[in-house]
């Protein structure tokens, strides 16, 4: 599967080519940058997701047999540091409720809703990306994760099951209230239905093409 | 919702999850219901907003491509490089492992070579030649002392192949033949190299080995094998290391059966790495029962003694635990310092077992 560039520059990976990893890491890190900034919600850990998905990937290229399209084939070792590195941070996530939001606009101030003055002067050209950007990153981050797969990337609760090794009813708990929650914020900062917008799907089809 | 209809059910159906015919009975309903058309609304509100957020790609890091190049350089993952100008900036750790990542990159104890070995006499595409390629940062491998291999060997009479894992001195590049020159590498000058003495294991045919925590980790006969894998085809497992699954020559494990087929019979098994040339010797005796292997080392770290020190402080710990029983504070305060050196311990495991070998039965 996949286009030939990436098949020709996979196997000369497997044959020990830097310089071929060089181009395939050219190609793609960018796409999986914005994945891991996704589902992080910050430049750091994104970084450092997206380091550790190509050194991974570096080594798991002689098994890829091309049985499915390279790009799932990449995504599902994002999905599957990333629910690692959740499990493992489980009980010990503590969020200063001070630090500033990255953004890759730059830093957001976490600033409790309630205490902005007016939110919908705020609402103006590119201002509205930026309070939903403030309302998502309330979220924690398996919430975050369930709503970037389900919302962003379309994935079904099977496969998000699959993905991060929750089980369905947990894919499906998670999201709900992932959903209810930016329900919540969103309107506390007066972001509200956009009646102009594009069509979800014509958006996730933008999305997918990333 | 009055109408009966629960949340769970419309969020099922906004996602297209429900049956096809209660998907369009919902839709029908929604025709007449103003609160589940509300809340429908909501669902479809938090999507755009979610989608509108993200619509653009965002520029990966600059130096996202030269720390991933670098690591891997470091860790002599490529046979052919590209040439080295300046001292490689190695990457920075995953988080989860900052601990690990500080102590490794002092201790400077990373060896390495991606090249893929192979322990039988079937040298199809073995990258051998590749490996006398001049003037190329570190490239090593392991060399089997089969006929095929005597020139390539010859030229290199300091490299060796086969070793013991008990033999592994800190430092040591084990039974790994280091060739070119070690432009990234980080072994220290005058580390001691072994000399080839390789233990002449006679094949048994039977192989049990334990790593260095204690627990078996392969053992292979001609009806049967067991030990812990690594099926490189399926993501899932991909890091089920602890995963044991018993395989049998005559009826491959039902569960495994697909995998195994789709990989074209080759299973891929994580291996400590600090048993990696022990299992190098031990896997020729697979060769009797028809197999053919081949094995990739991709990182050896001297990880013993860190886990050895992380061992003790949380057995340390453990103690203390028990002794302050009553003091809930300090209790707890034991308890996530448990956690943490038990977290500790679990990367240096994850890490010891990069290693893998491949084996076509």
């Amino acid at each position: 599967m996949g286009d030939l560039k990436t098949d020709v520059l996979i196997e000369r990976c497997r044959q020990g080519s830097e310089a071929a990893f060089s181009e395939l890491i050219q190609i793609y890190q960018n796409r999986v940058y914005t994945i891991c900034f996704q589902l992080t919600g910050n430049s750091e850990d994104a970084k450092d997701l997206a380091q550790e998905t190509f050194i991974r990937l570096y080594g798991a290229l002689p098994g890829f047999r091309g049985q499915s399209a390279f790009t799932t084939w990449l995504y599902r070792i994002i999905h599957n540091l990333w629910a690692n590195e959740l499990r493992k941070r489980k009980n010990k996530q503590t969020i200063s409720l001070n630090a500033p939001i990255h953004t890759e606009e730059g830093e957001i101030d976490r600033t409790p809703a309630d205490e902005k003055s007016n939110p919908e002067q705020l609402i103006e050209a590119g201002e509205e990306r930026k309070l939903i950007w403030t309302a998502i990153d309330t979220l924690n981050q398996e919430q975050r994760t369930v709503l970037v797969l389900r919302e962003l990337h379309g994935y079904s609760y099977e496969e998000i099951a699959r993905g991060l090794g929750w089980s369905p009813g947990t894919v499906k708990s998670r999201l709900n209230r992932a959903r209810l929650h930016l329900k919540e914020q969103l309107l506390k900062l007066g972001v509200k239905p956009d009646k102009e917008s594009q069509k979800d799907a014509d958006i996730r089809k933008k999305v997918k093409q990333l | 919702m009055k109408c009966g209809y629960s949340y769970d059910e419309l969020t099922a159906y906004f996602d297209g999850e429900l049956p096809r015919e209660e998907q369009s009975k919902l839709r029908q309903h929604l025709g007449c219901c103003g609160e589940c058309a509300s809340a429908l609304e909501e669902l479809r509100f938090v999507r755009s907003a979610v989608l509108s957020a993200w619509q653009a790609e965002i520029q990966a890091p600059e130096d996202l491509r030269s720390n991933v190049l670098g690591r891997l350089r470091e860790e002599g993952a490529f046979r052919e490089s590209l040439p080295v100008k300046t001292p490689v900036a190695t990457g920075k750790g995953w988080k989860g492992f900052k601990g690990w990542g500080a102590a490794a990159a002092a201790s400077a104890l990373l060896v390495a070579g991606a090249s893929w070995a192979w322990l039988a006499g079937n040298v199809d595409n073995a990258p051998l030649n590749t490996a006398l390629i001049e003037n190329k940062p570190a490239i090593t491998e392991h060399i089997p002392p089969d006929k095929e291999v005597k020139e390539v060997t010859e030229k290199e009479p300091d490299g060796t192949a086969g070793g013991s894992a008990t033999d592994n001195q800190p430092g040591d590049k084990p039974g790994i033949k280091n060739q070119g020159t070690a432009v990234t590498s980080p072994e220290k000058p005058g580390t001691p190299r072994q000399t080839d003495n390789a233990p002449q294991q006679t094949a048994t045919g039977a192989i049990a080995l334990k790593d260095y925590t204690g627990k078996a980790f392969l053992s292979v006969d001609k009806k049967s094998y067991s030990g812990y894998f690594q099926l490189t085809d399926n993501w899932r497992n991909y890091d089920s290391l602890d995963q044991k699954i018993k395989l049998t020559a005559a009826g491959y494990n039902a569960a495994l059966a697909g995998s195994f087929k789709d990989s074209g019979g080759v299973v891929t098994i994580n291996v400590p790495t600090a048993s990696y040339n022990a299992l190098y010797e031990d896997l020729k005796g697979l060769l009797s029962a028809g197999g053919i292997v081949k094995g990739s080392d991709t990182t050896v770290e001297s990880i013993e003694s860190q886990y050895k020190v992380v061992q003790t402080e949380l057995e340390k710990v453990r103690e203390e635990y028990e002794a302050s029983a009553g003091d809930m504070e300090k209790q707890n305060q034991l308890a996530n310092r448990q956690n943490s050196l038990i977290d500790q311990m679990e990367d240096l495991e994850q890490r010891a077992r990069i290693s893998t070998i491949a084996i076509k039965l």
